[in-house]
Order: structure tokens, then C-alpha cells, then sequence
């Protein structure tokens, strides 16, 4: 550092710019110096060369230089680095500015510095900004920030700042808004330092949550003991984060098959418990097969082998979680993922009882985070897509169909794997959408005449391709789908596109991305937002069904008259009782349905199984035909006898097919039953949320009286069943298969 | 004060979330609040980012104290050199 401490301050640029960190360097260098302003012109230099964008490091190193700035030069400095302009300065800017208190100035340069990447850098300006504008008593606008930084933070301290800026905000922090969760998490080691990232991760969500952590190898007694905390808690999650090395195996067992019989009995048997005693949804991790094993290869050769025995384990966990409806948590491919070197600590485990290591502490969360998430609901159900230089290389409009690149040569093998990813994404019934500025014929011209296109006019929902504002499109397609924005994905190989999305429509995932068209699917995956928990039929064939619905709403446009629309759909109309087969169906209803929804109650399968065992519960699910096909389960009604009324707990409809007076079908079914049970009365509720409006007044329609309105809005009905009649309804053709003759409906032609 | 001390402290005071704290040599980490067994951990594995070294079992079950840990952080830097 000898020429640094010579004084002659022109050398510094020519001095740094030959080192490899100029700014770390001006930054260490600069306390050695003696002379004030010898120390500022090194750090402006280095922060005027160096105008690459930053990383965690870089923003923790300029933090604590701006510590040693004098608090009286500190608004000089900041207003001097703002000449400056580099990222660098600007965060320096923005950190003494924050120093001296002036934190609406701080808010406002931390949101013009640009992100280099959307994963810590982001996370770290995001939390600033958050922070700030809180400090600025702008609670409310710190909000955006603060999910976005939850959304993007990989790294534990990170999420732990976050963390305590969200409790520090409380219910200010716009939690819930997607949802609420209690998740207990159970384990053989310590979880508590993971755990609870829980919290920042489905906060950037939308979800609140509360998270309960187990003692150390507590989980047996916590899930036995009947006064135990964690009954207090009352979890609607409870995971089970037993490590491998609390099984207890030996490095050869000699009994491999009675091994893995053993640790599946046991397990099973705690999933029981924490279903039976809690009604809360299991998540089961499974085990890491370890690095490091005395056996080395021999611990899979041989049948009593460690990695065979957990090997066996694991693959028995997938059959016994679908046979006990819990849910596993593929702890082994997480571990695998970010290389079980990273993953494991035997250092912290032997100091600290400590798993995984803290290096993998926010991805045990994130994923488990994303699990959760997909339970409540959360899954996106569109991926909206750009065409040109996104599903293939070049502009149709311009190029032609044998200018653009698609198959054929690397370029365009890359894109062709890509669209393969969307077919895939495609059969199991995630919806595809084009938003394309484009003419409509050049763009199809593709899907139906390239001969090396993948996807085909038919994969997709919806296609759109004019000139109108993407935003305005994507209304257009939320509202076409009956969906929410917040359950699109938008995916636009131009910055400026996704820019104006996230401006215009913040609630659609706008997912940044690379320009090389081979890592597209690798965003798509790690985004992880169409994240399923089952496959059923309904998901392989959703985009038909969703393509016949569009034939059935032109059909609507020449039919005036409601009633003439509804019988020329010539519905045939099935009431069931809840079975086995459907039971997937019927949670995932349940959990996604926010429009024609009463009560919204997201429920679990434990729970659906429990309604179909109790004698007093009246479940019935609905399926509809019509003359363009099958719609399938489409609406879910459940209500319980308590002495002489019939409350009506859960009433649904998917929002296929609303607006054809389905609601009046379903209706009749509980009524019917009803009086023939010789019940005196039924309740009804809704509960209000940002998504029903539409049924606010559906009980009124009907006939109910208002009984009492809770304080959260929750209103109550009544309907005397004496004076209530069962409307005909001969404008479709109905049967009710869980009826017993004296129970069935009338059924017209 | 040496750099190294420098630093150390800038550490801590990030960590424990105290800026005006000085650390005394003499200071025992159980006191210090949101101090536990998992805190050590994370703070080794920060010191040993922070300064390029690598601690073994003993040495994080000996740094018990501020002082115990400036003096295992120079004998491993000197043994790097």
C-alpha cells in the first residue's frame, strides 16, 4: 500500500484500477490513512472506477466504512457521492443518509439504484428501503418492498432482518393476505435455526404465519403428551424434521427388512397421532443418504447397508404418505441440490446438535416453505407467454417462418426444449396462454405450420396476439380464465414488457430472466409457482375442458335470454357422496375455489375423510355434463346436523361454471335432505373475503333470514324449513346418486 | 488497535446488532443477549468467512470469551502465513 499512503492522489485511479476488488481495497486502505481527505478522495476514486453492480459483501463493507464517517460530514458526503452516480456511491449515499436520519433521502436513492441479479443484492436493497421508509413512518409503503426482499433474500441473516422488520410491523405488514398457516416444526436435532425463516419466506407470499419449534428430540413426547405446548399452539402443519442420524441405525443392519418395517411403523404411527389429535396436515421429511459413510460403497452393496436400508426407507415414504395422506417433504433432493458438502455440518452437529448446516438453513426453508405454500393454495394456475425470442429465436412478423430459429440448429434446439417444457407443464394441467404483440395470423402460423414447433394451437387456453397493451391483455386473460392476477406468471424475454407488468399489475409474478433462451426453463423451475401436490384427471385435461367452455361463452354471445342460453347447454347433473376416488379433487376444490366460495374453509384430506365418517355431515359433490363435455367435480356442499338445524359449513363452486344457476341445483340437494331428515332449520354463512363478493347475497336470493353479523364481517341466515319448497328445475336433467329413494330429487326433462 | 481487533468488533456489533458496543476482551459471549448454542455456531461460521480460516471443534468450544476468540483468530491466521 506504499504508493497509496505517498500522497499523490492522481496515482490512486491508475493504483486501483490494477487491483481485482478496487472498492474493497480503497475500502480496508482508507482507516490506515492519516489525512482526512487523502481517506475521502481514495474511497470516491475507488467508488467512481468501480461502477460494476454490488453483492452482499460489497454493501457490508461500504456499511461499515460509512460507521467511521463523522456524523457532522455525513450529509455533505452523501450530497458530494450523489455526483457520482455508480451503485456503489449511491448505496454509500444511502447508508449515511440513514446514519444521519434523513430517511426519506435514503428511501429515495436506494430506489433508483438498479439490481445486478434478483437473489441477495435485491434482497439486501430491498430490505433498506423497507427499512427506511418505515423509519419514515411509511409503514404502508414499506410493504412492496418488504415482500419483494422476502420474496428474493437467500441468505440467513438476510431473512432474519427481514424477519424482525416484519414483527416489528405487525398486522401494518399486510400479512395474510393469501392466507394463514400455524406450522409446528418437529425434530430429532435443533430446528430452531431454520425454522423459523418460515416466516420472512411465506411472508413474501402473502401468508402469515405463526411457527411453533420442538426441544430437541421432542417431537415422541410433544405429539403424546396431552397438555403439551404444542397443543396449545394448535397447528394446522406439523413437520417432522427427523435427521437420519437420530435414527439410530448401525453402520450395517442385520435385519435390513425389519430396519425399514421398523422406522415406517414407527413414523406411521406418530402421523396418526398428529392427524387424529391436531386435524393438522403432516409433512414428512425424508432422510439424506449421507456423504460420508464407513462403508464407503459397500453401505448400498450390501442389503443391510445404511444408504440401502435408508435408501429403502425412502422409497417406502412415498407409498405409505399417499396410503396415510401426509405429505413428504423430499429432503434427500434438497440436499442433493445444493451438494450434500454444503448441506451437512458434522462441526455444528457435534457442538450444537445442529441440521442441516446454516449455509443450507433458507433453502431447507424456502422449499419447505413452497410446500406449504402449495397446501394453502397458493400455486399459480396460468403461465401467460410472450412469443417472439421467448418460444422461439427472432420475430415472426419480420423474420417469416423460415427466418425465425426454432429447432434445427443449437438456437433453436434451445427453444424447442423449452416449448417441450411447457408441454409438459401443460399435461399436468398448468394453463398456457400466449400475449403476444403480434398479427394473430403470423402467430398462429407457427403453431400450425413450422415443422419443428412442439406446442401446437391446441396447448393453449387462450392466445392473444395484437397491439393493445400486454396489461390490459392480461386482465383480459385473468378475467376470461376466472382467475385472480395473483395467479398468473407472465414471461417476456423484454425487460421493458415485464417492467411495465410489474408497475401496472403487482400482484402477476413477473419472473426476471436471463437472454439465453437454454436457461428459461431452469427460471421457470426454480420459480417454483406451479409447485402440485396430487395429478388427477381433472389436471391432464383442464386446458379441453377450458377450450370447450370458450366454444360454450361464443355460443352465449348470440343468445340473449339467460334461460334459452342455459337449456340450449342441455346439462346433465350429478349429486354424489364423497368417496375415496374423488377425495384429491375434492381438497384441491376446497383449497384453490375463491369466487363462488361461502365460507372459504381451505381444509386437508385428513379432514375431508373425517366429514365422510361422521353420520352427522351431509357432503355431496356436484359434476356436470353439457352438450361440449364433461366439466367433471365442479361444486362441494357440506353441512353438519346439530339437533335440529342443518348448518351449512363449506358451499363451493368452481368457477367453470358459474352463471347457470347451478347454485339453485345444489341448493335443492341440501334442502331436500334436509327436510326429509326432519330438521327444523338451516343456517347458512358468508364470510366476506377480497374474492366472493359475488355470493354476499346469494343466502338473501334464497330466502334466508339475516341472523347475527360477526365483527369480522361474518354474516349468519336462517330458513325455516316448514315454509321452505324445493323449486323444479326442468331446465336441466338431474340425478342424485347418494340419495335413497325416499330422498330423491325430482327429476324433470 | 490493531486492524484485526477492528474488524472482529465491526463483526460483533453486526451480529449482536449493538453499534455502540465496544466489546471488552474480558466479555463472556453467554452474556451477551441473543446468545445460545446455535448463535455460536452461526458466529464461527461468520468469523471463519470474515477472516478466511477454519476452526476446529475445540477451538469453537473454547472461544468463550472476546478474548479467547482474538487469540484463536491470530494463531490460525498465523499459521496460514
Amino acid at each position: 500500500m506504499a504508493s497509496a499512503e505517498s500522497g499523490a492522489l492522481d496515482q490512486f485511479s491508475a493504483f486501483l484500477n490494477l487491483l481485482p476488488k478496487p472498492l474493497h481495497s480503497a475500502l480496508a486502505a482508507a482507516p490506515l490513512l492519516r489525512d482526512a481527505l487523502e481517506r475521502d478522495r481514495l474511497v470516491e476514486s475507488a467508488l467512481s472506477i468501480d461502477r460494476s453492480p454490488l453483492n452482499g459483501r460489497d454493501i457490508q463493507l461500504l456499511t461499515r466504512y460509512a460507521k467511521t464517517v463523522p456524523r457532522a460530514e455525513a450529509g455533505n458526503r452523501a450530497l458530494r457521492l450523489s455526483g457520482i452516480g455508480s451503485p456503489s456511491s449511491k448505496w454509500l449515499s444511502a447508508v449515511l443518509l440513514e446514519q444521519i436520519g434523513a430517511y426519506d433521502d435514503a428511501a429515495g436513492v436506494l430506489a433508483s439504484i438498479e439490481d445486478s441479479d434478483w437473489e441477495e443484492s435485491r434482497a439486501l436493497r430491498l430490505l433498506a428501503l423497507a427499512r427506511t421508509t418505515i423509519r419514515a413512518g411509511r409503514i404502508h409503503d414499506s410493504v412492496p418492498a418488504l415482500r419483494g426482499a422476502a420474496q428474493a433474500a437467500r441468505m440467513g441473516q438476510t431473512l432474519q432482518a427481514i424477519d424482525s422488520l416484519i414483527q416489528e410491523i405487525g398486522t401494518g405488514a399486510d400479512a395474510g393476505r393469501r392466507g394463514k398457516c400455524r406450522i409446528a416444526v418437529l425434530g430429532g436435532g435443533m430446528v430452531d435455526f431454520w425454522a423459523p425463516f418460515l416466516r420472512p419466506v411465506l411472508y413474501g407470499r402473502g401468508v402469515e404465519c405463526r411457527v411453533f419449534t420442538g426441544g430437541y428430540d421432542q417431537y415422541r413426547t410433544e405429539l403424546l403428551d396431552p397438555p403439551s405446548q404444542l397443543a396449545e399452539f394448535s397447528p394446522d402443519v406439523i413437520v417432522l424434521a427427523v435427521p437420519w442420524c437420530s435414527l439410530g441405525l448401525p453402520d450395517e443392519s442385520a435385519e435390513p427388512d425389519e430396519a425399514v418395517r421398523a422406522i415406517i411403523d414407527s413414523l406411521r404411527s406418530l402421523w396418526k397421532i398428529a392427524q387424529d389429535r391436531f386435524g393438522a396436515t403432516v409433512i414428512q421429511m425424508n432422510f439424506e443418504i449421507p456423504e460420508i459413510d464407513p462403508l464407503g460403497r459397500l453401505s448400498a452393496v450390501l442389503p443391510g447397508g445404511r444408504a440401502r436400508v435408508l435408501s429403502r426407507v425412502n422409497l417406502a415414504l412415498w407409498e405409505a404418505g399417499e396410503q396415510s395422506r401426509v405429505l413428504v417433504f423430499d429432503l434427500e433432493q434438497v440436499a442433493a441440490t445444493i451438494g450434500k458438502r454444503n448441506w451437512s455440518d458434522p462441526t455444528a452437529w457435534t457442538v450444537a446438535k445442529q441440521y442441516p448446516s446454516s449455509a443450507a438453513a433458507p433453502t431447507m426453508a424456502r422449499r419447505l416453505g413452497t410446500l406449504i405454500g402449495t397446501t394453502l393454495g397458493l400455486s399459480s394456475k396460468c403461465l401467460v407467454l410472450d412469443l417472439d425470442n421467448t418460444l422461439w429465436g427472432g420475430v415472426i412478423g419480420e423474420d417469416g417462418l423460415t427466418g425465425i430459429r426454432l429447432g434445427g440448429d443449437a438456437e433453436g434446439e434451445a427453444y424447442t426444449a423449452f416449448q417441450r417444457y411447457l408441454l409438459a407443464l401443460r399435461n399436468r394441467g398448468v394453463m398456457l396462454a400466449v400475449c403476444s404483440k403480434n398479427n394473430p395470423d403470423d402467430a398462429l402460423s407457427v403453431f400450425r405450420t413450422h415443422p419443428e414447433t412442439v406446442l401446437k394451437e391446441g396447448d393453449f387456453a387462450i392466445f392473444v396476439a395484437n397491439w393493445e397493451p400486454k396489461p390490459a391483455n392480461l386482465r383480459q386473460i385473468a378475467a376470461s380464465l376466472n382467475v385472480g392476477l395473483d395467479s398468473l406468471v407472465f414471461f417476456d424475454d423484454s425487460p421493458m414488457e415485464r417492467n411495465l407488468v410489474r408497475h401496472e399489475l403487482p400482484e402477476v409474478l413477473v419472473p426476471e430472466l436471463p437472454d439465453n433462451p437454454a436457461e428459461f426453463a431452469d427460471v421457470l423451475h426454480r420459480l417454483e409457482a406451479f409447485d402440485a401436490l396430487s395429478l388427477t384427471e381433472e389436471d391432464r385435461t383442464r386446458t379441453e375442458k377450458y377450450r370447450e367452455n370458450s366454444q360454450r361463452a361464443e355460443l352465449s354471445v348470440n343468445l340473449t335470454d339467460l334461460d334459452a342460453y342455459i337449456r340450449s347447454l342441455q346439462m346433465r347433473v350429478s349429486f354424489h357422496a364423497f368417496d375415496e376416488i374423488n377425495l384429491q379433487r375434492i381438497v384441491q376444490l376446497l383449497n384453490k375455489t375463491n369466487q363462488f366460495n361461502l365460507t372459504t374453509h381451505r381444509t386437508t384430506a385428513a379432514e375431508v375423510a373425517a366429514w365422510m365418517a361422521d353420520p352427522n355431515c351431509y357432503a355431496r359433490f356436484m359434476r356436470v355434463r353439457d352438450r361440449f363435455g364433461d366439466n367433471g367435480l365442479t361444486g362441494v356442499l357440506v353441512a353438519f346436523r346439530d339437533a335440529a338445524s342443518y348448518r351449512i359449513a363449506v358451499w363451493l363452486m368452481s368457477c367453470r361454471i358459474l352463471g347457470r344457476n347451478l347454485d339453485r341445483l345444489m341448493f335443492n340437494g341440501i334442502l331436500s335432505f334436509a327436510k326429509r331428515d326432519g330438521a327444523a332449520c338451516l343456517i347458512g354463512e358468508y364470510r366476506p373475503t377480497a374474492k366472493n363478493a359475488q355470493v354476499g347475497d346469494l343466502y338473501d336470493r334464497l330466502g334466508f333470514s339475516p341472523l347475527e353479523t360477526g365483527s369480522d364481517g361474518a354474516r349468519r341466515y336462517r330458513l325455516e324449513l316448514a315454509t321452505a319448497e324445493v323449486e323444479g328445475t326442468d331446465w336441466c336433467e338431474v340425478e342424485d346418486y347418494a340419495a335413497q329413494p325416499e330422498y330423491s330429487l325430482p327429476i324433470h326433462r | 488497535m490493531t486492524s484485526l481487533d477492528q474488524q472482529l468488533i465491526a463483526v460483533l456489533q453486526e451480529f449482536f446488532h449493538r453499534d455502540a458496543f465496544e466489546f471488552p476482551p474480558d466479555t463472556f459471549l453467554k452474556d451477551l443477549p441473543g446468545w445460545d448454542s446455535i448463535a455460536h455456531v452461526k458466529l464461527m461460521r461468520i468469523l471463519e468467512t470474515e477472516f478466511n480460516v477454519r476452526f476446529s471443534v475445540r477451538d469453537m468450544v473454547r472461544m468463550t470469551t472476546i478474548d479467547e476468540i482474538r487469540r484463536i483468530l491470530e494463531s490460525r491466521l498465523s499459521n496460514a502465513r
